[in-house]
Parts: structure tokens; C-alpha cells; sequence
């Protein structure tokens, strides 16, 4: 079925069409609820969430964009509002480091996915939302700092402390791996 | 260098096939969620309307328990020192009253029997006459005597049309028109905003539609920093083909610029959608309890008597005009029936020697207290078959039944605005006595006893009550509201301070356009 068959199904609430759509987005989806969230379980219930308000809300969806890039939306939508609940919490000391150096690190063809996504799900929750939403999803530092109403600078600088952070993750891992590789 | 990674990168390549498989019983607990909404949607409802239903319930039940206990009510009223000061000169005008109607032309109205007068209250004179002359035949053939003014009953029955009561009519006519008149300008004004609220609308309908475009852009963004064909091409694949024509024409910036500015408020967006929804109409129906808080509809010597509360009903449409968020201004037309019940009394002919039918008209002077009377006729039953001069009168509850047309004019306030909305409402409303019936209820018999012309044509009562409603849909909403309203004006002559009010739980659908 096209899938703007199945759009207007869910518009007309239709179950079985709700569940194709799930079907053919759930797994895309749910890699950027774990991309955002800080644990599984929170990842889980940002997807649940959202695909209750993709539903709730379909008829708002206007055939103007792709019907992905709207779930997605939503599904961003949904992690910066656990954020934004939280947001009195602080992220610690705020320093401005070298903004735009790029931070390199050796060829980690070896190293799992499953541990990237940790070393991402670690970092303090704004350095995590920054860098997901800057590095993965290709968002600029305005439109972050407006989507999570912080300054620009913030967001910069948030940016290269995810950075700089991973970047030592990356490194004791590949140092705990070269020990017990030898 | 070449064994060396920028860390974006690496994350971008790591992540751009990243579809891990979500837990398996993700569906059902969304599938269960989704039903879960749609039930959760009444069962508020109910929940809530329980518990006005309940608080009103219980408000009746005090309120008439109060009534119930004549000593209190007694008591109460004959501590008031206003009261005690007024009884013997009530007395003199409840006789000049009773003479006044002994008059065949009654001075009220010197000049209302004009033909035009009487073509208009057919209805009302027919109904009254036929009525009274069925009662005439039983009572005659069971050789009763009642009040017996026989040339009464055209006087008292033009009474009814009396110009006066005329007037006033018309001019709430003409102060309805002068509400509508002060409306016109809020009205205006309010559908500018509306208007306003529109255009405002319109780019942040647009912008889902171009959130995908903006990402589109930014990946192209980072193409430019290394060679992310792949990533692009994956990221393309994913859309759709409209979203690739959209690339190219919305390369532009500043459209960028104002779309992230327009997605913090994406949660708003149905919010205002269902703001710009000013009127409200609705169905209403209620139960209505009414009483009085003093006094008495017939005459002093029944005063005091025990009340018993009339249960009755009302219907009507509404239509509601939202002011604002909080404030809305409501008005709308019902059908309200209520009745007065007094215990206790003896309907008594003045003259019982005449043996004729009984008056169309209710002669309130022949209503006496049962008790005032002496022992050996008020254990008198009201029996048919008595002989006609032996008969003093009809023992029973005397029970005055009127309906009106309302016409309220209420602001409300809402205390609570949500998918439940929970408000407070005063204001007034317009009555226009339609329905006028007197019986007396004895023996497990009921005779009709005319109309009582001492009850306005034209009276207003002064409202205030909750009201709860509930959106199940964005247009279509349920609601109720229990409702007090005191009237005023309800007598042409008051010599007992007679205090109606009414309580009604008005419930019914709404409609927002």
C-alpha cells in the first residue's frame, strides 16, 4: 500500500494501517530515541511517546515534507522535552574550549557500535542532546540553541566538552583493548 | 593522517544504518496506549460529573430538609424584628387585595378588555374554562359549593392580559436589543483577532512540511567538510521524492532561520487551532427543584405553613460567545416549569351558599390555614359526596404550577481551562410567565382552581452556578451545571416576602464553531 494510502488510513484512526507505518519506521526511529536518551528504558518510552503522538497527531502532517523527517521530528521533540523537564539540573562547569578545533582520533574501524552509543548515552544529558542533534541529525548551533533554549555559545561549547569527552572514551578504549589484545 | 578520523565523522558513518530492532512488545504497548486515550477521554467525564452531581444532590437534599422542618423556617422568621413589625399591616392589604377582587372590574386594569386583548389569550381563557367547568359538572352533580364568583371569571381572566404586563414585555425586548447592540462591538473586534490568529497560523502549518528540507540541507552542509556522498544518497533514499524537488527551492537561509524559530511552538499549534473556535451552542435539559426561602404565593395566613418543593423540568438551547480565554458571555432561550406547593390549607368559598361552579380564576383570599380553623371542620374531609350546604371547603395541599420562558444573559469565568474545563457563572434572566395553573391536591383527588393572577406576566431572578464541560472531540463537548437562581418580582403583591429560587443541574451536548 502507498504509503499516502496509509497515511490517510491513520488519519481515519484505521489500527491496521498504524501498524504498517510502525513497522516501517520503528527500528529508524527507535536508533535516534537511543541516540537521545540516556538509557534504554528512557529510549523506549521516547519511542512509545511518540508514536502515540505521530498517531494523535497525523492529520496535522500536510504532504509537505517527508513523512520520516516528521516522525523524527517528533521523536526529537519528545527527547528535548525530558530535557526540558530537567533542564534546573546543571551540566557542571561551563567553559569555552576550543571551539572549532577538530578533534581527531585513530582509526576505530574495530570498535562497536553498541560502544559508541554507550560512550554517547554517558555524556551529560545537554552534551549528549548538543552532539546527537548537531553531529547526527545535522542541526546548526542557532537552531539548537532555540530548540533547547540555551545561548550559542552554549551549544558550541557543549559541543567540543561531548567532543573532548568522547574522544577520551574512545581512547581508554582502544588502550583496555590493545592491553588485553597482547 | 589517513588513519585518522574525525570524531563527526566517525559517529555519522557509525550511525547512518543504525535501525536496531525495538523490544517486541513495543507495538502492543503503543496499541494499548492508543485505546487506553480514547477511553480515558469519558471516563473523566463521568468521574467529575459524579462528583458535581453528587455536590448538587446533596445541596437539594439540605436545602430541603431545611423546608421540611416548618418550626425552623417558623422560627427564623419570626425572630426578624422587620417581620413581626409588618404582620398586622400585611394583614390590611391581604384584605384590601381580597376585596379588590370581589370587584367585578377589577381596578388594576381599568381599561384592558379590549376585543384585541381577548382574541390574544384564547388559548389561555379555553384552557382555564374547560378545565373548571369539568370540575363544575362533578362538583354540581355532588351538590358542592366552592367559591362561587361566578362574575368573577371574565374580569380576572382579562386581568391576566392587563396592558401593563404588555409593556413590560416589550421593553425587555428592547433591553435584549440594547445587549445585543453593546455585543456588536466585541464582536468585531474579537473576529479581527481571530483573523490575526490565522495568519499567524498559516507559516507554522508550513513549517512541519519544511523541518525534513532543513535536515536535507544540513547534511549537505557536512558533505561539504569531507566526501559524505553516501550519506546524503542513504539520507535521500529515506525520503521521498517530493522532498528531493523541495531540496533545490528551499536552499534558502533565512526560511531556515524562521522555521527553527517556529518549531519551539509545534505543541501549541492545536491549542490554537481550537482557540479560534469563539461560539459555543448547546442542548439543555435539567431537573428542577424549586422552592422558596420566605414566604408565602398565597396569602399570609398560609405563611407559615410546610412547603413542599416542586420537582419539575427544563429545556432549552444556549449559545455561548467566548470573550477570551477565561471569560465567555452566554445566553440562550428555555422552557422552565416550576411549582409551589403549600401543605396544610382549606380552600374555602366565601360565600358557600351559592351553588354555582367554581371561579376560573383562583381566589387567594379563600385559602385559610387548616389549623386556624375550628377542630370540628378541619377533620373534615374533602368528600364528595357531602351535601352542599354542609361543605366549608377543600382540605389538601395547595399547589400553584407556572411555566416560564427564560431568557438568561450570564458571564462565566473558567477556573480550570483544559480538555475539562470547570467555570463559575452569574447573571440574570428574563421570565416570561407562560403557564398558570392553581390546584388544590386532597383526598387523592385534584381540582383545578384556575390561574393566579397575582404571579407576574414579566419577572427576573438572578442566576449564579459551576459548570463543568468536557471536549470529547474538538468541537463536540458534553457538560453540566448546577444552577441557582433567585427571582425577584415573582408577585404583583407581596405582603409575605415570598423568595422563590430554583436549583437546576442542567446538563446537555455542546458544540464549538
Amino acid at each position: 500500500m502507498a504509503l499516502k494510502q496509509l497515511i490517510e488510513n491513520c488519519k481515519k484512526n484505521d489500527r491496521k494501517s498504524q501498524k504498517e507505518i510502525y513497522e516501517l519506521y520503528a527500528a529508524r526511529l527507535y536508533g535516534s530515541c537511543l541516540k537521545y536518551a540516556a538509557t534504554e528504558e528512557d529510549a523506549q518510552d521516547v519511542l512509545q511517546d511518540s508514536f502515540i503522538t505521530i498517531f494523535k497527531k497525523i492529520d496535522q502532517y500536510k504532504d509537505k515534507g517527508s513523512f520520516e523527517g516528521w516522525c523524527r521530528r517528533i521523536v526529537i521533540n519528545k527527547a528535548l522535552g525530558k530535557y526540558r523537564k530537567n533542564k534546573l539540573r546543571t551540566v557542571g562547569e561551563e567553559r569555552l574550549i576550543n571551539i572549532e578545533a577538530e578533534v581527531e582520533v585513530k582509526e576505530v574501524d574495530d570498535i562497536a557500535l553498541d560502544d559508541l552509543l554507550k560512550f554517547v548515552r554517558d555524556l551529560p544529558e545537554r552534551y549528549r542532546l548538543v552532539f546527537s542533534l548537531y553531529v547526527m541529525d545535522g542541526y546548526s548551533h542557532k537552531e539548537i540553541a532555540q530548540m533547547m533554549e540555551i545561548s550559542e555559545g552554549t551549544s558550541k561549547s557543549n559541543l567540543s566538552r561531548a567532543r573532548g569527552l568522547l574522544q577520551d572514551k574512545i581512547k581508554e578504549w582502544r588502550d583496555s583493548n590493545r592491553s588485553s589484545a597482547i | 593522517m589517513s588513519d585518522k578520523k574525525n570524531i563527526d565523522r566517525l559517529y555519522q558513518e557509525k550511525f547512518k544504518e543504525f535501525e536496531p530492532t525495538p523490544p517486541a512488545d513495543m507495538w502492543s504497548r503503543i496499541e494499548k496506549e492508543l485505546s487506553k486515550e480514547k477511553k480515558r477521554r469519558i471516563i473523566p467525564l463521568w468521574y467529575y460529573g459524579g462528583i458535581a452531581a453528587g455536590l448538587a444532590l446533596l445541596l437539594s437534599l439540605f436545602l430541603f430538609q431545611q423546608d421540611g422542618n416548618p418550626d425552623i423556617i417558623k422560627d427564623q422568621f419570626v425572630k426578624t424584628p422587620g417581620a413581626t413589625e409588618e404582620q398586622p399591616q400585611d394583614n390590611s392589604q391581604t384584605e384590601v387585595v381580597a376585596s379588590e377582587e370581589d370587584v367585578p372590574s377589577n381596578s388594576k386594569t381599568p381599561s384592558s378588555q379590549n376585543p384585541r386583548d381577548e382574541s390574544q389569550s384564547d388559548d389561555g381563557v379555553a384552557n382555564t374554562s374547560v378545565a373548571s367547568e369539568e370540575n363544575n359538572r362533578s362538583q354540581n352533580s355532588n351538590n358542592v359549593v366552592g367559591t362561587a364568583q361566578v362574575n368573577k371569571k371574565p374580569a380576572t381572566t382579562k386581568n391576566r392580559l392587563n396592558p401593563s404586563a404588555k409593556t413590560n414585555k416589550s421593553s425587555t425586548v428592547n433591553s435584549n436589543s440594547d445587549y445585543a447592540a453593546s455585543n456588536l462591538p466585541t464582536t468585531s473586534r474579537d473576529n479581527h483577532r481571530e483573523t490575526k490568529n490565522e495568519t499567524v497560523e498559516t507559516p507554522v502549518d508550513e513549517r512541519t512540511g519544511i523541518a525534513a528540507t532543513t535536515k536535507n540541507e544540513q547534511f549537505k552542509k557536512s558533505d561539504v567538510v569531507g566526501n559524505k556522498t553516501e550519506i546524503e544518497k542513504e539520507n535521500q533514499d529515506a525520503l521521498t521524492a517530493f522532498n528531493e524537488k523541495e531540496q533545490d527551492s528551499l536552499a534558502n537561509e533565512l526560511v531556515k532561520k524562521a522555521v527553527a524559530l517556529e518549531e519551539s511552538k509545534s505543541d501549541s499549534l492545536d491549542v490554537q487551532q481550537t482557540n479560534s473556535r469563539k461560539f459555543t451552542g448547546s442542548t439543555l435539559i435539567a431537573p428542577v427543584y424549586s422552592n422558596s426561602l420566605s414566604g408565602s404565593s398565597i396569602n399570609t395566613a398560609v405563611a407559615d405553613n410546610a412547603t413542599q418543593a416542586g420537582y419539575n423540568l427544563s429545556y432549552g438551547v444556549s449559545l455561548a460567545y467566548d470573550l477570551n480565554d477565561r471569560w465567555s458571555l452566554r445566553t440562550g432561550i428555555h422552557k422552565t416549569d416550576v411549582s409551589y406547593n403549600t401543605g396544610d390549607v382549606r380552600y374555602a368559598s366565601s360565600d358557600p351558599t351559592i351553588d354555582g361552579p367554581f371561579a376560573a380564576a383562583f381566589d387567594a383570599s379563600a385559602v385559610v390555614d387548616q389549623s386556624s380553623l375550628p377542630t370540628v371542620t378541619s377533620s373534615m374531609p374533602f368528600a364528595p359526596d357531602l351535601v352542599s350546604n354542609a361543605f366549608l371547603g377543600l382540605d389538601g395541599e395547595l399547589s400553584q404550577q407556572l411555566g416560564y420562558i427564560e431568557v438568561p444573559l450570564e458571564m462565566r469565568y473558567k477556573l480550570i481551562n483544559s480538555r475539562l474545563n470547570l467555570s463559575v457563572a452569574g447573571g440574570f434572566s428574563a421570565l416570561f410567565l407562560q403557564q398558570n395553573q392553581v390546584q388544590i391536591i386532597g383526598d387523592n383527588r385534584r381540582l383545578d382552581l384556575g390561574s393566579d393572577n397575582n404571579f407576574r406576566d414579566f419577572n427576573q431572578s438572578a442566576n449564579f452556578g459551576l459548570g463543568l464541560d468536557y471536549g470529547l472531540t474538538d468541537r463536540l463537548g458534553v457538560m453540566l451545571e448546577p444552577m441557582f437562581k433567585y427571582q425577584f418580582n415573582a408577585l404583583s403583591n407581596d405582603p409575605t416576602g415570598f423568595r422563590p429560587y430554583t436549583i437546576a443541574v442542567y446538563s446537555g451536548l455542546t458544540y464549538k464553531f
